[in-house]
């Protein structure tokens, strides 16, 4: 290789992008398209000059925010999830997590002591304190599912249901397993980014004068107090854990209020959808190893292999809500037979298959439409709300672009009809559309 | 100026395309400004590409920085929950405590339902109690299922409650699990917690008095019928029934606490 240093260094201005050609989602900017824009370079480079472009580039794929759609989706999902749940055991919350519960406070303690794991309604066995805390849960994830200050508001949604899930551990199945993981991811997108009340403010602000941010700023002033009362009183490695995500909103608000301008805060604006990217990963390989664990343990029983496991499933007197329903899936040799091997052959192949884009978006609402019959044959619907809403994850954007512009349109519509002006929906989609 | 028609074609919005649009309203507000300070349209600001004049600036290093730990500790991520999920191996083995000081309480995961087998038996759990009548006389009464409330709870229901699906399942499996199988003593503090839950849970069902009387006692115990082989099957039908019946517990008043 030809490395000149003493070659001047030529400054080649950087090529004017138009919105068009910014790149495909998740793909790395398009230097092959850009190719013909670009003048050649007069002078051989360095390496340290190579390196320094391979960097920026990297650093410019990864800190762009990745999948927005697909964390708004899974926002919406887990936070109507969650309230859901806890609206159906409202009649039973106080024998399954509060006051009545056979896991009195202090066995839950006593527990608690050995495993660490967080909840607040181990502070106090008192009926007032469980359905402030459970009522607030629902708050908390009604709030969510809506973006309302959705970065608080995500960690919040995280108390209540470590809260909830942990102060019995002894009644949950694998959905409350699921939910109580992806909370914690969820603490680490930018899932209010869109369709979110948030995203209704941003855009307000764009177009109107824009206000202080005074509701985001009390909200966090307020959650101050209450992490310093669970260090002083409860410290766990939560406290600390919480004490980073509020001291990285501090920043993040101090940033906005007195260097907007500076470098730091867009630095700050990079490494947080650097997050983002990553949670959104990580959320993705978890519904991977979710299907390949569950896939490889089925593939080893003999049940599984001789195909009567779906039969004796559904024999099971907890898991057979509706007999005659469960008698007709399981009479037919032939039809559990393909649905032991059709389960485990999509469980394991599953992770595989996101590779093949047709494939997947084949494969995506035939493994939803399963959940959605196990839910109604095995009667776990909470289990297979939060694997579909997991799955969702993998849903395609093109297909959420759609399904967001007929929501959208359908509220603008319905907003129309209400206040009879055009003010605040703008033109319509056509035409900014158009080119 | 529509959200949702920001995008062009099915392009995610980010913070960079909000930025170019706020920065063209002169009244943009602050806190939406994004990536616009410096730098190309791609770029974060103090970050510029091509191939000439690229230069290891201050923010590139510390987002490259950045990167790097974020890309490591989600590779620690996966690898600790690789571990926790697959099988028992050497390298679990020599780690186990790093994995799980890294895995538990709060990313503990089991993913095995109805693997490697469904359950081939149906578990009816029964619980009777003994209660002090006058002088001293003791009353020792009939079994009671604790499971059909919650089966008959279930049946043609769309939306069973976890109380009649899981209270009494775990809690029989966490006191099976957190018990010798020999002599059935109690393993560790699991072991106690285990009894005691299972204790109140049936005492939940009682209530304080049984037939007007006190209880002092109470006996649990579960049935065990196995599924009957598909009809297809080669399989001969096992027709016993298995029974395991737990000692007799003594109740006292602090049994009942909360309940």
């Amino acid at each position: 290789m030809n490395i000149d240093h003493s070659a001047a260094k030529v400054v080649i201005p950087s090529p004017l992008h138009t919105v068009d050609n910014v790149g495909a989602p998740g793909s790395p900017p398009d230097s092959a398209a850009k190719a013909p824009r670009r003048p050649e370079p007069a002078a051989p480079v360095s390496m340290s000059e190579r390196l320094a472009d391979r960097g920026a580039r990297f650093v410019a794929f990864a800190s762009r925010t990745h999948s927005l759609r697909q964390a708004a989706t899974i926002r919406i999902g887990f936070g109507a999830f969650f309230a859901f749940y806890l609206l159906r055991e409202w009649p039973n919350r106080r024998v399954l997590f509060g006051d009545l519960n056979p896991w009195a406070v202090d066995m839950a303690r006593t527990l608690g002591s050995d495993t660490h794991s967080f909840t607040v309604l181990a502070w106090s066995g008192d009926r007032w304190w469980f359905e402030l805390v459970y009522h607030g849960a629902i708050v908390a994830s009604v709030l969510l599912m809506l973006g309302w200050r959705t970065r608080a508001t995500a960690v919040l949604f995280l108390a209540g249901v470590l809260s909830v899930e942990n102060r019995s551990p002894f009644v949950g199945d694998a959905g409350d397993d699921i939910i109580r993981i992806m909370a914690i991811y969820l603490v680490f997108t930018r899932c209010g980014h869109i369709w979110s009340l948030d995203a209704r403010r941003w855009l307000r602000a764009c177009t109107q004068k824009a206000r202080r941010e005074h509701a985001a700023v009390v909200m966090w002033l307020a959650l101050g107090p209450l992490l310093v009362f669970l260090s002083v009183f409860n410290w766990t490695g939560w406290a600390a854990a919480f004490w980073v995500l509020w001291s990285f909103q501090g920043l993040w608000f101090a940033a906005g209020r007195w260097f907007p301008e500076h470098t730091a805060r867009a630095l700050l604006d990079s490494g947080a959808a650097m997050l983002h990217n990553c949670a959104m990963l990580v959320i993705a390989v978890q519904v991977c190893f979710i299907y390949g664990s569950a896939g490889l343990y089925k593939s080893q029983g003999f049940t599984w292999q001789n195909g009567s496991a779906v039969y004796y499933a559904m024999q099971l007197d907890l898991f057979r809500p509706w007999p005659w329903l469960s008698d007709l899936f399981s009479t037919h040799m032939l039809v559990t037979y393909l649905f032991c091997y059709g389960t485990v052959i999509m469980q394991i192949s599953f992770p595989f298959t996101l590779g093949y884009r047709r494939v997947k978006n084949i494969l995506l609402p035939l493994m939803m439409l399963e959940h959605a019959g196990i839910a109604v044959i095995l009667g776990i619907p909470f289990l297979s709300l939060a694997m579909m809403v997991s799955d969702a994850v993998f849903l395609p954007t093109a297909f959420l672009v759609r399904v967001g512009d007929r929501v959208t349109r359908r509220t603008a519509w319905v907003r129309k009809r209400r206040h009879a002006t055009h003010a605040r929906t703008g033109p319509p989609p056509s035409v900014v559309l158009s080119p | 100026m529509e959200y949702s028609t920001k995008t062009v074609g099915n392009r995610p919005p980010n913070p960079a395309d909000r930025t170019r649009k706020s920065a063209d309203s002169s009244d943009a507000q602050a806190t939406h400004r994004g990536t616009a300070v410096g730098g190309g349209d791609d770029f974060p600001p103090g970050v510029s590409g091509g191939t000439a004049g690229a230069r290891f600036t201050l923010p590139l290093v510390a987002l490259l920085a950045t990167s790097v730990a974020l890309v490591a500790m989600m590779l620690w991520h996966f690898a600790m929950v690789f571990l926790t999920l697959a099988p028992a191996s050497s390298v679990t083995h020599r780690y186990q405590k790093q994995i799980n000081g890294y895995i538990y309480p709060e990313f503990g995961q089991n993913w095995q339902m109805f693997a490697p087998n469904p359950l081939q038996q149906n578990v009816a759990i029964g619980a009777r109690v003994q209660t002090a009548g006058k002088a001293g006389a003791r009353h020792t009464w009939e079994w009671a299922n604790l499971s059909v409330p919650h089966i008959n709870a279930m049946r043609h229901n769309p939306l069973p409650s976890h109380l009649d699906q899981n209270m009494l399942r775990r809690a029989w499996d966490f006191y099976t699990d957190n018990h010798d199988h020999k002599d059935g003593s109690p393993i560790g503090m699991r072991g106690e917690l285990s009894t005691e839950y299972l204790e109140r849970i049936a005492l939940q069902h009682f209530g304080r008095k049984w037939n007007g009387e006190r209880i002092v006692g109470v006996q649990l115990g579960s049935r065990i019928n196995a599924v009957a082989p598909p009809r297809w099957s080669t399989q001969k039908a096992s027709d016993n029934t298995d029974y395991q019946v737990l000692p007799w517990w003594p109740v006292a008043d602090d049994n009942y606490r909360e309940l």
